[in-house]
């Protein structure tokens, strides 16, 4: 959690609302569900549990998101490789890029 | 006063109520009541019955007579005592006797019981007539009367119905063992025979009678019947009155007391206690007046009762009395109630027994009367069961009896002398003229009046010099006069005296109502000494001082009543006495009473005259007085006559001196008295005169009257005459028909006699009424048994019908036959028919048994032999045909249809040539048959072949017979035809087999040779002889040519264990299987022996094979085997079709499949096909050239886990180049395979962990970075924070990455501010925490403690923290409470900025445990508190709780 404090800091810092931060899969769940959001940054595990449903709510809410993780693209689900992988650990910089990146990169 | 009151009454010794006057009641032990018991035979058995059942506290003494062994000591005693919780002794003499003990007699003793002590005897009798029952019984009676209880229990003979008649005559209770129940019924069926039973019942059901009856008022209290008389008086009389009009028995002249106990008595059986309820069960049960009657009337007579009584008889009346009389005079006697005829006899004996010692012969007659008519009957028959004989001497028995079986009868002569008539002595006119009269024991049990009137009956009856016995304790009361006394002792009395007419009174009055006695007007009772009033008294003195000799009589002039001195005026005349008045008065006093009495009648005054009596020459005046009495209550026109001397009468009037004119006077008076007087005779002349006239006339027509009466008389008298004479033909008439119907009973006796057949007849109630001697052989019958029912018989034969049948005869008047078995084995048949008498009613029922023994076991037999014979041929299994002289089929069997196809009912009655469409029809059989019809023959085994149409070609035995029958009966002819189809084929087929085993055995390759035993001798071994051997027996042992010879001579130098092998078969009948070196030849058989069954059983078989050669391949292939086994490794082969053929230890575990499971299975299915190891395709690679394959594949084992092997497969080829298969050689590469993977794993977690740490010390450095003050304090907090985050790696470390718990993360990130002290205080569970939250955990207390080291509690030495943490709700729901509470540190106050440690710990910690942290700064220091879930199913409470840190 010390992670996601620090990436709300960096969010902030470069001039992004967080509305939610959550630390367990039901919480995530919900809010994916029905939070106005843009964008989602999804540590893969939350917890000890993988955070893959909350992802499929996300897409299918067509709300733009992306992994976190230190695995790397193929500690992935498989429907998940394509998508956008923010590999730990990362500083502002590559956050930015990689925000840019995925809001450029039409959902679908 | 002696005039009897003319009621009926019963009167006889039978009918008489039994009490024994004799009895004294001072020796009644009232105290102790006792059983007397008699048994023998079996009665050990009845005794331990009864005994079991009999309460030990009944107060009762038991008093045992048994018929023991006179010559050993009983251990009777000791024997009951085991039945019985009561004391039981043998007897010794003068043994008192107490309630509730058991007594038992010694041996060879005579035991009997008096006054409360039991006595001991010595028997009088000898050794087999003794009857120690009777002797015990009789004793019992005199000495306990009415309480004497006797049983009778199971024996031979008829000891104790002697003893039970005494026990009975008192008025004791008889109890008899049921004869059924009775090992040996002798003994109860004896006391029954003579009716004294008063309960039939098995022994076991005695106690419950006895114990009911000890409690009866009856025996409680035995004199009771006295002191309740006036109570129950009136109901008595009731009973009596009841009994009268019920049967016809009048007791009311019986003694009351007697009556009263005899009631009581019966009382005490039908267990009631009052007498009004006895009256009115008498009423209402029919059965019981007979019975009370029968109890009333109790026969206590017998043969020579008191035998000194009649010794005296014969010795001092019967002796002089057949001295005095001449052959051919008669002698008459008298037997009133005669009872069943015992006295009466008795006394016929005594006078035969007295006139043949005289040498003289009378016509006896003596007349035995009784009133029941069933007594007289049984009298008449004279038959007596053997008890009541035993008291006779032997000559008396022989001379007067007949003995009948069980019974005996008084003979013939002797019945002859006895008559037997229905007669009553009060009641019916007596005989007359007799010169003995013995009525003993009959008048005690009458009331005194009754009793005198007999006497006086008595009187009568007899001659002058009569004589009269009576019973040892009767009297003859106020007629002793009348009789003189022969024997005091023995009451015997001569009649003396004349005939006493009017003191008997025949009862003429029959059934008249009760008269009173005050109507008997000659016997006034003025003299009786009633006791009179004083007036009375004064009023007698009187009359006996003062008043005049007086007379009184009746209007006939017969003097009633005398009083004072009549002796001067009347006089008795000589001859007999009179009362007639005028035959009494003295001489001159006739006259004038005469006319006196006539006048005074007449005119009924008192008439005075004076008369002058005549006393000798004297002359005395006397005034005498007739006066007639009022008629009144008492006086029916009595005159009273009254005398007083003149002198007396003179004095009276006066004393005058005398003077002439008083002498004229007087004389003058005299003279007018005697003119008076004179007119007077001469009107009494006249009138007499008158009188006489017409007396004379009245004699005269008195005298016509006679003379007709006469002419009557003598008409009477011819008629009396001739009818005498038809009463003669009459009689002659009767006694030829009475000889004629003797005939025909002895016909008829001999008739069913001789023809054996048994034959009963009973009557409507099924009672015996007559038997044929043959009826003994199915029924227990003596000839008293007549009368009984039937159904009390035990019956020798098995008939449960017998009695219904009875009845369905009596009401259907059917005849039944039935077959019954008696219990000897033999069969009878049981006809039953109705009795019809002549006039055609039906009497009863005829029952005959033939024996049909000999029948039914002809018919049994024959029937049995049909039955044997038909199951012959049904069940053999040849077909049999029988045919008559004709060639018809008479009958086939079962085997003949099912053979020839041929039912039975289309073959009966047709030509045998016919049957099956004329399949038998050829000549064989034709000629065959023609010879046994024609010439009586047989033949045996004829072999006949033929094609029948229906069922094929057969082979046959053929049989014949012919049976020739009796009675001219045409004969049959028989013929049994035995299939031999198949035997024929079986005996080809043997023959062939033989041949092909004979082939065998000289082509097969394998040794083989019989041997046979040659037994040793005393120098010689045994040996054993070749009788055959095969021609491969050379091949194998390199010896050939054995045959004859023997094993010693083929082969000398074999070991002797050769010879034990072979015996040992032999001995034992089992094979054996071997291998041995045949040293001779150096080569190793194998060898299989087993025994032959020949006839000595002494040949054996020997099958062999030289193994040499497998021998040593086989040592090889055992070490290779022995690799195989065991390696590790998987050794398998396959064939060339991919089988296995073979599959090692090796590869069962690798695969875990056991070789039977693979072996001769294709290899591809245990190998997995489907993936990269095709056995196929390597023997294919092997066909092309290659030598060996090498790969490494995935396979399943059988459990369905993969295993990873490494295999080389090797073809097998055989020597001609050809390849037969494969070896294969795999090992387990599994751990290799998956160590390899998880390195990967590895590799890759540590990448990504490295990269997640990195992140998070990115994250560290970002956010220390960002609120730095200054570069030192930036550089000191982070590199603190680095060192706490690195202490919490290090515990994830030990916990190799799978997490943590609680309490290490506490202490580990405590530890470096703990600087040595205990500055902390930790308290808490134990809480696992996956690695995230630990490392989460550790930042935010290094954050807290780094707080409280530089403003809080920390930083004061005397600061602590106190750390605790705790789990509540259940595991669904559990909680972590964690407090982190300062104290002790400088007062805090809330810090105005919130640096990355507080939002460490109330953001991240919070988010992270997704619980709520807060941080509280009050005074007294820090608190922290944290409240988080845990995760639901992580933990388990219990778990956590158990590890609590100590």
């Amino acid at each position: 959690m010390l992670l996601a404090m620090n990436l709300e800091d960096m969010l902030q810092e470069l001039g992004h609302e967080v509305v939610a931060v959550a630390s367990r899969i039901p919480q995530a769940l919900a809010i994916a569900a029905d939070a106005e959001i843009d964008l989602a940054i999804l540590d893969v595990n939350l917890s000890g549990a993988f955070s893959f449903p909350v992802a499929d709510v996300l897409r299918k809410r067509g709300i733009l998101f992306m992994f976190a993780t230190g695995y790397g693209s193929h500690g992935l689900k498989e429907t998940f490789r394509t998508d956008l992988v923010l590999a730990k650990p990362y500083g502002i910089r590559e956050l930015e890029k990689a925000i840019t990146h995925v809001v450029s990169v039409p959902a679908g | 006063m002696n005039v009897y009151d003319g009621k009926s009454a019963v009167v006889g010794k039978s009918t008489v109520p039994a009490v024994d006057e004799k009895s004294d009641p001072v020796s009644v032990t009232k105290a102790t009541l006792v059983v007397g018991i008699g048994a023998s035979a079996g009665g050990v058995e009845a005794l331990s019955k009864f005994f079991d059942a009999m309460p030990p506290d009944s107060g009762a003494a038991f008093v045992i007579v048994l018929h023991l062994d006179p010559t050993r000591e009983s251990q009777m005693a000791h024997v009951l005592s085991s039945y019985t919780k009561m004391t039981v002794v043998q007897v010794a003499d003068d043994m008192p006797i107490h309630a509730n003990s058991v007594y038992v007699i010694a041996p060879d003793k005579d035991l009997t019981v008096s006054k409360g002590l039991l006595q001991l005897a010595e028997p009088a009798e000898s050794r087999g007539h003794r009857h120690p029952v009777d002797v015990l019984f009789r004793s019992l009676a005199a000495d306990q009367g009415e309480r004497a209880i006797a049983i009778v229990l199971s024996g031979t003979g008829s000891n104790g119905t002697d003893g039970l008649k005494e026990v009975k005559a008192a008025g004791g209770l008889i109890l008899i063992q049921d004869p059924a129940s009775a090992k040996f019924d002798g003994m109860p069926r004896s006391a029954i025979a003579a009716g004294m039973a008063d309960h039939i019942v098995a022994p076991e059901a005695m106690p419950e009678i006895l114990v009911r009856y000890i409690n009866q008022e009856y025996i409680a209290d035995p004199h009771n019947g006295e002191t309740a008389d006036s109570i129950a008086q009136p109901t008595i009389d009731q009973i009596l009155t009841l009994l009268f009009t019920r049967t016809g028995n009048d007791f009311r002249n019986y003694r009351r007391s007697t009556l009263q106990r005899r009631i009581q008595r019966r009382l005490g059986l039908k267990n009631i206690d009052m007498l009004s309820d006895y009256l009115n069960d008498l009423r209402a049960n029919a059965e019981e007046a007979p019975l009370l009657v029968k109890d009333l009337l109790i026969n206590v007579t017998s043969f020579f009762r008191d035998a000194e009584a009649w010794k005296t008889l014969a010795t001092l009346v019967i002796a002089p009395l057949v001295g005095g009389r001449d052959t051919g005079a008669s002698i008459r006697a008298w037997v009133p109630g005669c009872s069943t005829g015992e006295e009466a006899y008795t006394l016929a004996m005594l006078i035969s027994e007295q006139a043949i010692a005289a040498g003289k012969k009378f016509d006896v007659k003596i007349f035995a009367t009784d009133a029941r008519e069933d007594n007289l009957k049984t009298a008449r028959d004279g038959i007596y069961p053997a008890a009541a004989v035993t008291g006779l001497s032997s000559t008396r028995q022989r001379q007067f009896f007949d003995k009948l079986d069980a019974s005996y009868q008084v003979k013939k002569e002797i019945r002859g002398m006895v008559v037997f008539a229905p007669q009553n002595l009060l009641r019916d006119p007596p005989f007359s003229h007799l010169d003995l009269v013995s009525c003993r024991n009959l008048l005690i049990y009458l009331e005194p009046e009754a009793q005198q009137s007999i006497i006086a009956l008595f009187h009568f009856s007899l001659e002058e010099d009569g004589t009269l016995l009576l019973g040892n304790t009767e009297t003859l009361g106020r007629h002793e006069a009348m009789f003189e006394i022969i024997s005091k002792k023995w009451r015997i009395f001569r009649r003396a005296g004349p005939a006493r007419l009017e003191i008997i009174n025949f009862p003429v009055l029959r059934g008249t109502a009760h008269l009173s006695k005050n109507s008997d007007v000659t016997t006034p009772h003025l003299t009786n000494g009633i006791s009179a009033p004083a007036g009375d008294i004064a009023r007698r003195a009187l009359l006996e001082h003062f008043a005049p000799a007086a007379v009184l009589i009746d209007r006939n002039c017969r003097v009633v009543y005398f009083h004072g001195s009549t002796g001067n005026y009347l006089e008795q005349p000589t001859g007999e006495p009179s009362k007639d008045l005028f035959l009494l008065t003295r001489d001159g006093l006739t006259g004038k009473l005469r006319t006196a009495v006539r006048t005074a009648i007449a005119e009924n005054r008192n008439i005075q005259v004076s008369v002058n009596i005549k006393h000798g020459t004297t002359l005395s005046p006397v005034q005498v007085t007739v006066s007639p009495l009022a008629a009144g209550a008492n006086a029916h026109g009595h005159i009273l006559i009254s005398f007083a001397p003149e002198t007396m009468v003179n004095a009276l009037a006066g004393n005058g001196a005398p003077s002439n004119q008083v002498a004229d006077t007087t004389l003058q008076d005299e003279l007018k008295a005697l003119r008076n007087e004179l007119q007077n005779t001469i009107e009494h002349l006249e009138t007499t005169n008158e009188e006489l006239k017409a007396s004379n006339e009245e004699a005269t027509s008195m005298n016509e009257e006679l003379q007709s009466t006469n002419e009557e008389l003598e008409t009477s008298k011819e008629e009396m005459q001739s009818f005498n004479e038809e009463l003669h033909t009459v009689n002659s008439q009767l006694q030829h028909k009475v000889r004629e119907l003797e005939d025909g009973a002895n016909d008829l006796t001999n008739l069913l006699a001789g023809t054996e057949s048994a034959t009963l007849f009973v009557d409507g109630k099924l009672c015996v009424k007559w038997f044929s001697p043959g009826t003994r052989e199915l029924f227990d019958f003596i000839i008293s048994d007549i009368g009984r029912p039937l159904s009390h018989f035990a019956r020798k034969f098995d008939d449960e019908k017998l009695l219904p049948d009875a009845e369905r005869v009596l009401s259907t008047l059917v005849v039944l036959e039935a077959e019954i078995k008696a219990a000897d084995g033999r069969w009878f048949l049981r006809r039953m028919l109705p009795y019809r008498t002549l006039d055609n009613r039906i009497a009863g029922v005829v029952i005959t048994f033939i024996d049909v023994t000999a029948h039914k076991k002809s018919t049994d037999a024959s029937n049995e032999a049909r039955i044997y014979a038909q199951a012959i041929i049904e069940t053999i299994r040849q077909p049999l045909l029988v045919l008559d002289e004709t060639m018809h089929v008479v009958s086939t069997n079962t085997s003949f249809q099912t053979m020839f196809e041929v039912g039975e009912s289309e073959a009966i009655g047709k030509l045998v040539f016919d049957l099956a469409k004329g399949d038998w029809n050829f000549p064989k059989l034709r000629n065959l048959l023609s010879l046994l019809v024609g010439e009586n023959q047989h033949f045996n085994d004829i072999e006949i072949e033929h094609e029948f149409g229906s069922v094929g070609h057969l082979c046959m035995l053929v049989n014949g017979r012919k049976l020739v029958r009796g009675n001219g009966r045409p004969s049959l002819v028989l013929i049994a035809i035995e299939d031999i189809t198949h035997r024929k084929i079986a005996e080809s087929a043997l023959r062939e087999s033989d041949e092909q085993y004979r082939d065998l055995f000289n082509s097969i390759d394998e040794g083989f040779c019989v041997l046979e035993k040659i037994d040793g001798t005393a120098t010689t071994p045994i040996d054993f002889r070749f009788v055959e051997a095969n021609p491969a027996f050379e091949k194998q042992t390199g010896t050939g040519n054995v045959l004859g010879k023997t094993i010693r001579e083929t082969f000398p130098f074999e070991p002797e264990d050769w010879y034990t092998i072979h015996d040992h078969v032999l001995n034992t009948r089992q094979p054996i299987r071997h291998e041995r070196k045949l040293e001779s030849a150096g080569r190793i058989l194998e060898l299989y022996e087993f025994p032959l069954n020949n006839a000595k059983q002494n040949r054996l078989a020997v099958i062999f094979q030289d193994i040499t050669q497998r021998k040593s391949a086989a040592e090889v292939g055992l070490k290779l085997s022995a690799l195989v086994g065991s390696s590790d490794d998987m050794i398998a082969s396959i064939d060339a079709e991919g089988n296995f053929t073979s599959w090692n230890a090796g590869a069962e575990r690798m695969f875990g499949y056991k070789a039977e499971e693979v072996l001769s299975k294709q290899s591809s299915v245990y190998m997995s096909p489907g993936r990269n190891f095709f056995i196929g395709d390597i023997l294919d690679e092997f066909k092309n050239g290659r030598t060996n394959v090498h790969v490494e594949a995935e396979r399943i084992r059988k459990d369905g886990s993969p295993v990873w092997v490494s295999a080389t497969v090797s073809p097998l080829i055989e020597k001609d180049g050809k390849i037969v298969g494969a070896s294969i050689i795999a090992r387990d590469i599994s751990q290799r395979r998956s160590a390899e993977a998880h390195r990967e794993i590895l590799v890759a977690e540590l990448n990504h962990r490295v990269k997640n740490t990195l992140a998070i010390v990115s994250a560290i450095a970002s956010q220390t970075l960002t609120g730095a003050v200054s570069v030192k304090a930036a550089n000191e907090a982070f590199s603190s924070r680095l060192f706490a985050l690195s202490r919490a790696h290090d515990l994830l470390m030990h916990g190799n990455w799978s997490g943590t718990d609680l309490t290490s993360v506490v202490s580990t990130t405590i530890e470096p501010h703990n600087s040595g002290q205990s500055r902390f205080r930790v308290e808490g569970a134990y809480v696992p925490l996956q690695p995230a939250l630990a490392v989460t955990f550790s930042l935010a207390l290094h954050e807290l403690c780094t707080n409280a080291a530089k403003y809080g509690a920390l930083s004061v030495p005397e600061g602590s923290v106190h750390i605790a943490w705790h789990i509540h709700g259940d595991i669904r729901d559990a909680r972590l409470q964690l407090t982190w509470t300062e104290s002790g540190g400088p007062p805090v106050v809330e810090p105005t900025r919130k640096g990355f440690g507080s939002r460490l710990i109330q953001k991240a910690l919070a988010m992270e445990l997704a619980g709520e942290v807060r941080v509280l700064y009050e005074s007294s220091g820090v608190v922290c508190t944290i409240n988080a879930p845990l995760p639901a199913g992580h933990l388990k409470v219990e778990a956590i709780n158990a590890k609590v840190p100590q």
